[in-house]
């Protein structure tokens, strides 16, 4: 079987990988990176590998798949990465280039930062695509800062405004959640999935249980990983971070 | 090979065409350009001898110019400290980014040989055509500009023969290219390698950050923070794209990065080119890198123990990759620079004379 032909886009921080001539009618699993990621090499060879493997496998041969990114400086909310996915959704959703044809289903997985600009745009209804919630297959989220990160203060002179937004217990974090909690009941997103890393210690896990985001699934999932190596498999077959991303698109 | 379509053939030649360096490629053009134009059939399909170009008498003159602008500092000729020097290396290096990248791009599959042919062709005869500058070339190791021409048929750059392209590694360039767009634009990064290369602010101010870092003084260069900041989003923003190449793909893809490589662990060049110990500024282990990793100031004061062991690993084990990069990088080079590329060049100046007097002090 072909590997899924490759459309990059420098100058718009994206890289999909589709079905030749895809798109029409197709699932697009949309991959959004974290604080100072790049929108492919975040993901280790996931790409390479889902290039490589997604037309054979009977959950994935339905999907394409949308590598995204920011300019981390650039950003100053989480509403800026929502709006990010946001554009790229409207324009896979009406066939828009450099999509192939109008996408019907959609999935997003997020790593760290780009969590929370999903999280965003699930609440932020004004921001959504037109029936964004209905064309949502699932959301997965790895390492996501339940309650920011311990590492966030040092960071500040690396990355930005959007640094602040990841302190522990930040203002920005704590309006997100309450957004969430108040807009949940009304828009009702599928369940999300949380995948935490055991050895995690930039975010960290121990936030699982006191921090509480509206239609997060019950329990959140926890892989012997640090944060980075998260949402980077080593080999196809035996990964579990491979079996994630295949439950998410199931 | 693959067949990709018209769009996402321009998309990709003008992701490279029009990176940050397109200026260093205008810039390049403009200062080394031939007075007179070289030759009419140079822009068609025929091979090409650049070095069998006939040259007039006013592009003969323009060349002797360049071999001074372009003059291997290794090899004597004094160190390169002029402003209008400077700038006219600083422009060709930045344009040689295109035909390294098209090399780059060919060889993973990104694009297809064809597609790169005439535009690899017009780039390569319009900064190539002196002498000087094929002898730049060579000199500082842009391994990946002689395959190019080689693929393009261009001969007389080295015969060094450009591998067959890896069809399964577009996204390993990709996830490169866009990094190194991000890295030639970040304002941290380009602060702390013009640091590197000895663009400073106050007097000393190398000495006395390596000091400082040491516990050696206790009042802190004024750019501290700024340096120690931009090291890191350079050792971050290196690691990030080379965590994904493969062993084989370490060296070509670091030798777009061998400069600043070489800075960051305190090597310079001997008088064959190859990279050594720069033992004279920093005796035989000690680097930026070590200094840096090591130091107790990398981690600002009051910062949580806990905190400060991940950052310290975190850049320990980033830094142990640019390390690994960088060996597969001098080892390409010294493996280029004992074969072909080295007796070339060697036999091309001592034909024409233009072997550089060099010294008899040894490094």
């Amino acid at each position: 079987m072909s590997k899924l032909e490759f459309v990059d886009r420098q100058d718009d921080d994206l890289a999909l990988l589709r079905k030749e001539g895809g798109g029409a009618g197709r699932s697009l699993a949309i991959f959004i990176h974290g604080f100072l990621g790049n929108h492919l090499t975040t993901w280790g060879h996931l790409p390479d590998m889902l290039r490589e493997h997604a037309p054979s496998d009977s959950v994935l041969a339905d999907w394409d798949f949308l590598f995204l990114g920011y300019s981390t400086r650039k950003i100053g909310s989480y509403l800026d990465i929502a709006r990010v996915i946001a554009t790229q959704w409207e324009k896979a959703a009406t066939g828009k280039r450099p999509f192939g044809g109008a996408y019907t289903r959609f999935a997003l997985l997020g790593h760290s930062l780009g969590t929370l600009g999903i999280r965003q745009l699930l609440c932020a209804g004004v921001m959504q695509p037109p029936q964004m919630l209905n064309a949502l297959h699932s959301v997965t989220l790895f390492g996501t800062p339940l309650n920011g990160s311990s590492l966030a203060t040092y960071g500040r002179a690396f990355g930005g405004p959007i640094t602040g937004a990841l302190e522990p217990g930040n203002p920005q974090l704590r309006m997100l959640r309450s957004w969430n909690e108040s807009v949940h009941p009304f828009l009702k997103w599928k369940g999300v999935r949380v995948i935490l890393g055991m050895d995690d210690q930039v975010v960290g896990n121990k936030y699982v249980d006191l921090v509480d985001f509206a239609g997060d699934s019950k329990p959140a999932f926890l892989l012997k990983f640090d944060h980075g190596a998260l949402v980077k498999p080593k080999d196809w077959a035996s990964s579990t971070i491979r079996d994630e991303i295949v439950g998410a698109l199931q | 090979m693959m067949d990709l379509p018209d769009e996402e053939l321009r998309a990709r030649l003008a992701a490279i065409t029009r990176g940050p360096w397109a200026r260093g490629v205008i810039e390049a053009r403009q200062e080394l350009a031939p007075v007179d134009r070289v030759q009419s059939s140079l822009r068609g399909a025929r091979p090409i001898a650049i070095d069998q170009l006939v040259l007039s008498a006013s592009n003969r003159r323009k060349s002797s110019r360049l071999s001074r602008i372009l003059r291997a500092h290794f090899e004597g000729g004094g160190p390169v400290e002029n402003d209008k020097e400077i700038k006219t290396r600083d422009a060709f290096d930045q344009a040689l980014t295109v035909p390294q990248l098209y090399e780059l791009a060919v060889q993973t599959g990104y694009l297809p040989e064809e597609s790169i042919r005439k535009p690899a062709r017009t780039i390569l005869t319009d900064l190539l055509w002196s002498e000087p500058a094929r002898r730049f070339v060579l000199a500082y190791d842009y391994v990946s500009v002689p395959m190019l021409a080689n693929r393009v048929g261009i001969s007389g750059v080295a015969s060094t023969k450009p591998p067959e392209p890896n069809p399964n590694a577009s996204l390993h360039f990709a996830g490169f290219l866009a990094h190194l767009r991000a890295f030639h634009t970040d304002e941290h990064i380009q602060a702390w390698v013009r640091f590197l290369d000895d663009y400073v602010v106050e007097h000393d101010e190398q000495n006395r950050l390596w000091e400082y870092l040491r516990e050696e003084r206790q009042k802190a260069p004024r750019r501290t923070g700024e340096l120690l900041t931009g090291c890191q989003v350079f050792v971050l923003s290196l690691a990030s794209a080379f965590q994904i190449l493969s062993d084989d793909e370490l060296g070509l893809f670091g030798l777009m990065h061998a400069y600043w490589l070489q800075k960051f662990f305190g090597y310079k060049r001997d008088r064959r080119g190859l990279f050594v110990k720069d033992v004279d500024l920093w005796g035989r282990t000690d680097s930026w890198a070590r200094t840096i990793a090591t130091s107790s100031r990398l981690v600002p004061v009051g910062t949580d123990s806990a905190i400060e062991k991940l950052i310290r690993r975190q850049f320990a084990e980033r830094v142990l990759l640019l390390e690994r990069t960088f060996e597969a990088v001098r080892r390409l080079t010294q493996e280029t620079q004992q074969t072909t590329l080295r007796s070339d060049r060697l036999i091309q100046l001592s034909d024409k004379g233009l072997l550089p007097q060099r010294s008899t002090t040894n490094e």
